[in-house]
C-alpha cells in the first residue's frame, strides 16, 4: 500500500510539492506567531509581577525625554536624578504604603566588563526593597557588599566564572536574577551606596555630578506601593482607582513625573493584542488556502483516477483500502509539510527575540520545552483535522466508483 | 462448482440485458462466452466477478453465498477467487511491468509476491520486460503482463473479457494457451471472445443471446456466428 501512496505522490509531483510547501509555510507562520505570543503574553505577566511597585516616581525632566516602555522593559542606561528627599515626600503622601529608591548609573565599554553595550546600574536599598530580592535567591533584606552583584538572565555570558569589572573595580556575581522580561534581565544591581560611591569616582560622569550634585544625596526612581488600607477606603474599593489617585497626589510634587506601571503594561498588552490579531487573521487566511488547495488536491482525485481506482477495487481492494490510500496520501504530504514547517519556523521564531531586542519595547519571556511541544502538538492536530476534513469528500467519491467500471476502461495513464 | 449463477438478471435504467441466467463454472474446466456485441457478456462477467450485483438471482462462489458479505469481505473475496483479463488491460502507466503484475498483492497479501510474478513473468517470456512501462510493451506483452497480473494470487477462476482482442493470430494463441493452461483441480477459465477458433478450444461454449444464455456445440458454433454477422450487417 505504501508503495501505492509513494507512486502516486510521486505521479503527481508539482502538486504534491505545492501542496507540501503551502502546508510548510502555514505551519511555519503560526508556530512562529504562536511562540511569539506565548512569549510576549509571558512577558507581560512577568512584567505585571515584577513591578510589585505599582507606581515609579521620576525626574520631570527625565520624563519628558523617556520612552516608557523602553525603561520599563530594556535594560538600557539611563541617566536620571533627583534630590533623595524626594523619597521622604512620596512616604508622606496620602495612600503611599511602602516605598524603595534606586539609583542608576551605568556600566561604561567593554574593558570595564560588558561583552557587549554599556548595561544598566541599578543600586538598591536592599532594606526597604520589595521589588528586586522576589526575583533572587537571596534572602530578602540581605544587603550586598562592596564588590558584589545581582546580574540579569540575559548577562549570565558576561561574567565567566562569576567574575568581571564594573566601572574598573573587581566584582563578583552573588546571585543571577530569574528571567523578568523587563528591564532587569539586562541590569547589573548593586548596593546603592556602592553604586553612588563608583559613579562618584569614575571621572566620565563629572559633568553629571556637576549638573545634579553629589550622587551620594541623589535618587534616580523611587518606587511606590500603594497602601492596603488606603485601596479599601477608596470609593468602589477599586485597586486601580486607589492607584489613579495616589498617582494624582504624587504629581503636586515639584520636579517629579509619575509612571503608573499598570497602565503601561496594559497599553503595550493592548498595542500587542492589536497587532497580533492582524497578524493573526493573515496567518488564518494562510491556513484557509492551504486547507482549500488540501481539498482542491483531493477532490478532482475520484474523477481523475476513476479507472485507476477501478482497477484496485477490482482486484480486491475493499472501500478501506481506497480509504487508507487517500488518505495515506494526504497524511504524508501533510505531515511531511508539518515536519517542514516546524523547521521553517524554528527559524522564523529565532530572528524573533533579535527584532523584539532591537525594538526595545516588548516584554518578552522565551517560552520553554513545554510550550513548544504544546505548539507543535496542537499544529498536528489542527492539520490532522484539516487533512480528515479535505478527504472525506474525495473519499465517498472515490468509493462510489463502481467497480465494474474497470471492465470498460482503458489503459491508465 | 467452483461458481454458480443462479437466475441471475441484470436491468439497467429499466432495459432487462440478462435475463435469469443460470450458469455453472467448475473446476479444471475452461468456459467459452460467445455473443454479439452489446448482448451482455461484460456484464455477465462482471457479475460472476462480483464486479457488480446483480438486479435478480444469487451467486455463490464455491458454494457460499455473497448477499450477506461486507464489502471487506466481498473484496477479499473477489481477491481469492478471481483474477481478471480486462478487455483493454487497465495497466497502470507510471508502473513498470513487475509493478504493475504485483498490485493485487498490495490489497491482499499472499505468500511471496515478488518470487511469483517473478516465475510468472519469466513463464509468458518476459523475463527481460520487468522494468518496462506499459508503453514500451507491445500489445501482446501488455496482454501478458495483464495475464500475469489475473495469475498472481492464484485465484479460483481467471475472467477474461475478449483476452485476444487486437492481437494478430500468432499473439492471440500464445494468450490462449497461457489462459488455457490454468484450469485444473482448483481453477477454472472463463473467457468472452468473438474469434470462433479460440472459442472452439474451450471446454464448454455458451452463447448469450437476448439476455439468455445457452450451452452450444462446436458444430452450433458456426451457425451462431454466422447468424450474428448477418444480423450486424443487416443493423
Amino acid at each position: 500500500m505504501f508503495e501505492l501512496i509513494k507512486h502516486s505522490l510521486g505521479m503527481r509531483t508539482t502538486q504534491s510539492i505545492a501542496t507540501l510547501v503551502t502546508v510548510a509555510l502555514t505551519v511555519a507562520v503560526l508556530m512562529a506567531l504562536a511562540l511569539t505570543s506565548i512569549g510576549v503574553t509571558q512577558g507581560i505577566q512577568k512584567s505585571q509581577q515584577r513591578y510589585g511597585a505599582d507606581l515609579m516616581v521620576i525626574p520631570a525632566d527625565a520624563a519628558s525625554s523617556l520612552d516608557e516602555t523602553s525603561f520599563l522593559f530594556t535594560g538600557s542606561p539611563v541617566g536620571m536624578y533627583m534630590s533623595a528627599s524626594v523619597q521622604d515626600q512620596v512616604a508622606a503622601t496620602e495612600g503611599v504604603g511602602a516605598t524603595t529608591a534606586q539609583f542608576f548609573g551605568q556600566t561604561l565599554n567593554a574593558s570595564c566588563c560588558s561583552a557587549s553595550s554599556p548595561s544598566r546600574l541599578i543600586g538598591y536599598d536592599a532594606q526597604s526593597d520589595w521589588v528586586i530580592s522576589p526575583w533572587t535567591d537571596l534572602a530578602k533584606g540581605q544587603k550586598l557588599e562592596e564588590g558584589q552583584i545581582i546580574i540579569g538572565s540575559n548577562l549570565a555570558g558576561d561574567f565567566p566564572n562569576k567574575q568581571g569589572k564594573v566601572l574598573g573595580h573587581p566584582v563578583t556575581v552573588a546571585s543571577v536574577m530569574d528571567q523578568t522580561g523587563t528591564d532587569l534581565d539586562g541590569s547589573i544591581l548593586m548596593d546603592i551606596d556602592t553604586v553612588r560611591a563608583y559613579t562618584a569616582a569614575t571621572d566620565n560622569f563629572a559633568d553629571t555630578w556637576e549638573r545634579y550634585g553629589d550622587p551620594s544625596t541623589l535618587v534616580s526612581s523611587v518606587m511606590v506601593k500603594v497602601d492596603d488600607s488606603y485601596v479599601a477606603g477608596t470609593c468602589g474599593g477599586s485597586r486601580e482607582d486607589a492607584i489613579a489617585a495616589v498617582a494624582e497626589h504624587l504629581s503636586h510634587i515639584d520636579g517629579v513625573s509619575v509612571i503608573q506601571s499598570s497602565k503601561v503594561i496594559d497599553q503595550v498588552q493592548g498595542n500587542l493584542t492589536s497587532m497580533f490579531t492582524i497578524m493573526a487573521g493573515a496567518a488564518l487566511l494562510l491556513a484557509i488556502a492551504s486547507i482549500v488547495q488540501i481539498f482542491t488536491r483531493f477532490y478532482t482525485v475520484a474523477w481523475d483516477r476513476r479507472a485507476e481506482i477501478a482497477l484496485y477495487r477490482a482486484v480486491g481492494a475493499s472501500k478501506r483500502d481506497i480509504r487508507t490510500l487517500i488518505g495515506g496520501e494526504a497524511a504524508v504530504l501533510i505531515g511531511g509539510g508539518l515536519v517542514a514547517g516546524c523547521v521553517l519556523g524554528v527559524g522564523i521564531y529565532l530572528l524573533v527575540p533579535s527584532l523584539l531586542a532591537s525594538s526595545g519595547s516588548f516584554p518578552y519571556l522565551a517560552p520553554g520545552p513545554l510550550a513548544w511541544v504544546g505548539v507543535i502538538l496542537r499544529l498536528a492536530m489542527l492539520f490532522a483535522v484539516v487533512g480528515m476534513l479535505a478527504v472525506i469528500v474525495p473519499v465517498r467519491r472515490a468509493n462510489r466508483i463502481d467497480p465494474s467500471a474497470a471492465m470498460q476502461m482503458g489503459d491508465i495513464d | 462448482m467452483l461458481l454458480e449463477c443462479d437466475k441471475v438478471s441484470k436491468t439497467y435504467d429499466g432495459q432487462t440485458v440478462l435475463v435469469r441466467i443460470d450458469m455453472q463454472v467448475n473446476a479444471g474446466e475452461s468456459v467459452a462466452l460467445v455473443g454479439a456485441s452489446g448482448e451482455g457478456k461484460s456484464t455477465l462477467l462482471s457479475i460472476a466477478g462480483l464486479l457488480l450485483a446483480p438486479s435478480a438471482g444469487r451467486v455463490t462462489v464455491d458454494g457460499k453465498g455473497i448477499e450477506r458479505l461486507n464489502d471487506v469481505e466481498l473484496s477479499a473475496l473477489r481477491a481469492q477467487a478471481f483474477g481478471f483479463v480486462f478487455q483493454h488491460n487497465q495497466l497502470i502507466g507510471s508502473l513498470r511491468a513487475l509493478d504493475n503484475v504485483l498490485v493485487p498483492s498490495c490489497f491482499a497479501y499472499q505468500g511471496d509476491c515478488q518470487k511469483r510474478a517473478l516465475a510468472l513473468m519469466k513463464e509468458f517470456g518476459l523475463e527481460d520486460r520487468l522494468w518496462h512501462y506499459p508503453h514500451q510493451l507491445s500489445v501482446g506483452q501488455k496482454r501478458r503482463v495483464a495475464l500475469a497480473r489475473a495469475m498472481l494470487l492464484s485465484p479460483k477462476i481467471i475472467i477474461a473479457d475478449e483476452p485476444t482482442n487486437d492481437l494478430d493470430p500468432v499473439t492471440g494463441r500464445v494468450v490462449i494457451n497461457e489462459l488455457l493452461n490454468y484450469p485444473d483441480k482448483k481453477h477454472a477459465v472463463i473467457y468472452a471472445t468473438h474469434d470462433m477458433a479460440m472459442a472452439r478450444r474451450a471446454d464448454r461454449i455458451l452463447h448469450l443471446h437476448n439476455g439468455k444464455i445457452e450451452q452450444i456445440s462446436e458444430d452450433q458454433l458456426a451457425h451462431v456466428f454466422e447468424c450474428e454477422e448477418k444480423e450486424e450487417a443487416g443493423a
